[in-house]
């Protein structure tokens, strides 16, 4: 179900665009990762999903506004200081008592850090405080900015895991990340924003089976390889391929061709030192798209 | 509402905004009959080795009411500007900490908020500032006698009540226009004082606070009329400067930097 229509966003500052004509759906029950370079627009857009700026043109809409409950972890959360988290989760909840306020920092991993004050607190656990906040009104959409920015990689994996229980509960998480791993692993949709443009948007396995840049990866010692480059090269699914000393890059269109090539050296009995199935990532695609705009402006 | 107020209480407290302005006003009202009394005279004395004794205590007056009505002076200016300095971060911090958006985006309402800086920074300093009248009343008359009568001192108070919510209203109001804690307090300070002066030309300071704070040094009965016209302006002034600063915090663009874009 559709939750939320932003069309056509534009936002400058001080005559630099941060964005331009950035349209997309936020759907109900789903996690969006938001990617981009620094200064891509990413925190601009997230701060005008959750109300803190104004775009200069273009609109955000629901079909039922009353119904959109916003949770926001800005990248830098900021605090009162001299507050407790706990007395700070009290105090932006509506509806909770004390006891669920110490269950959604337990949630969060700050059970023990509930009476301390938070500027003596460290920065991770601050972030952990910035996720506890955004959930403290069991929000329907939850903006993460950046949210695994500041902590370690035990926190960082139990925080994925936390933003897919979510989704569980029927929550929508609109979360950036530099993280592009993180990303890939639990968004169910891509939004890559570059130079404040809209680059791609759509389902993370289309986009990553919409660049099939695989890649089969071959080392070599003992042998030669001139016939066996020549077949390669006769291979339709074999786009292009790359013959370093000692070892061969073959670039396919398929995957399929891996079996070929395993059945041929087998049957000439040639021996590799190692031969690896390398799919792209998501960081790959990323790097490929932007530095593709870049060249292009 | 309960917890927005228990939120300024905590602010007040951890950041020692109360316990500043209660020692400073305390002590302002404790020191005064001192001052008058005691070292005053005694400084001038080592100072101007030709003026008697007699004609020092005739230029200090230290009957109860020549102190209390000092010390009710020193409270609107020296207590004011230390109530400018000390409470005046109280709107600035929070927009340049960008406090006030983000608490605002997890659903606090900006209303409740203001609303509750003004109640619980409006009752604290007037129960200093009601302790301080009491405490320079008492010394003031044990060291001389007491000659004021105590309704006076009740309607001072009250006087004193009713013009210290107007200025904390306007350290709220001013603090949503300047966005810094030093020049807000300084405007609050000059901009009261000089408004005060304004008046006075008219002849309409008296059915303001700070006409009412005028009557009440001077220990005049204040009559029935300017009571009512001084409650309803200050109330009315109160209630614009509130309402303007909610609407105001309500519609600043939060971040106007480029970075982190």
């Amino acid at each position: 179900m559709k939750m939320i229509n932003v069309r056509n966003i534009k936002k400058s500052y001080e005559h630099q665009v941060a964005l331009n004509d950035i349209s997309f759906d936020i759907h109900e029950g789903k996690i969006y990762g938001f990617i981009g370079r620094n200064g891509a627009g990413k925190t601009t857009m997230l701060n005008i999903l959750a109300g803190l700026i104004r775009p200069d043109e273009g609109e955000i809409s629901s079909e039922d506004e009353s119904m959109v409950s916003i949770g926001y972890l800005p990248e830098e959360p900021v605090y009162y200081a001299w507050m407790t988290p706990l007395e700070y989760i009290f105090y932006l909840s509506k509806n909770e008592c004390e006891d669920s306020c110490q269950k959604l920092l337990s949630f969060v991993g700050l059970h023990d850090h509930q009476k301390r004050r938070i500027g003596r607190l460290s920065r991770g656990m601050k972030q952990r405080l910035g996720l506890a906040c955004a959930l403290v009104n069991h929000p329907k959409l939850i903006l993460l900015d950046e949210p695994a920015s500041a902590l370690d990689p035990q926190g960082r994996y139990d925080l994925l895991d936390r933003i897919k229980l979510l989704k569980e509960q029927g929550k929508t998480v609109v979360f950036s990340s530099h993280i592009l791993h993180d990303v890939e692993r639990i968004a169910d949709e891509i939004i890559l924003i570059e130079q404040g443009q809209l680059m791609m948007k759509g389902k993370t396995s289309d986009i990553l089976n919409q660049f099939s840049n695989e890649m089969i990866k071959i080392k070599y010692s003992h042998i030669k390889i001139d016939e066996f480059v020549i077949y390669l090269q006769q291979l339709l699914d074999v786009k292009h391929l790359e013959v370093k000393e000692h070892e061969l890059y073959v670039h396919i269109k398929h995957h399929d061709v891996f079996i070929n090539i395993i059945t041929y050296l087998a049957d000439h009995h040639l021996i590799v030192d190692e031969i690896s199935f390398d799919r792209p990532t998501l960081e790959q695609h990323m790097l490929e798209v932007t530095s593709h705009h870049a060249k292009s402006t | 509402m309960r917890k927005a107020l228990k939120k300024e209480w905590l602010y007040g407290i951890r950041n020692h905004r109360f316990l500043i302005v209660g020692i400073g006003l305390v002590l302002l009202g404790a020191l005064t009959p001192l001052m008058m009394a005691y070292l005053l005279p005694e400084l001038l004395g080592q100072q101007m080795m030709n003026l008697t004794p007699e004609e020092i205590s005739e230029i200090f007056d230290v009957s109860q009411r020549g102190i209390v009505g000092t010390f009710l002076a020193d409270l609107t200016e020296i207590g004011l500007l230390l109530i400018c300095l000390v409470y005046s971060p109280l709107i600035p911090s929070e927009i340049n900490e960008k406090t006030i958006p983000f608490t605002r985006v997890l659903g606090v309402s900006i209303t409740r908020m203001v609303i509750s800086k003004w109640v619980i920074f409006s009752l604290i300093t007037m129960i200093i500032g009601a302790s301080a009248i009491h405490i320079d009343y008492l010394y003031a008359g044990l060291i001389d006698h007491f000659d004021i009568p105590y309704t006076i001192i009740l309607q001072s108070t009250f006087a004193w009540c009713l013009w210290i919510t107007w200025i904390i209203a306007l350290l709220i109001w001013v603090g949503t226009w300047m966005k810094r804690h030093v020049a807000t307090a300084m405007i609050v300070f000059f901009g009261t004082i000089l408004l005060y002066g304004l008046l006075n030309l008219f002849d309409l300071s008296q059915y303001t606070p700070w006409g009412l704070i005028s009557i009440i040094r001077h220990f005049d009965t204040i009559t029935w009329d300017v009571w009512m016209l001084g409650s309803i302006t200050s109330g009315l002034t109160i209630g614009l400067m509130l309402v303007d600063s909610v609407k105001r915090l309500h519609h600043l663009e939060w971040i106007r930097s480029i970075r982190g874009v």
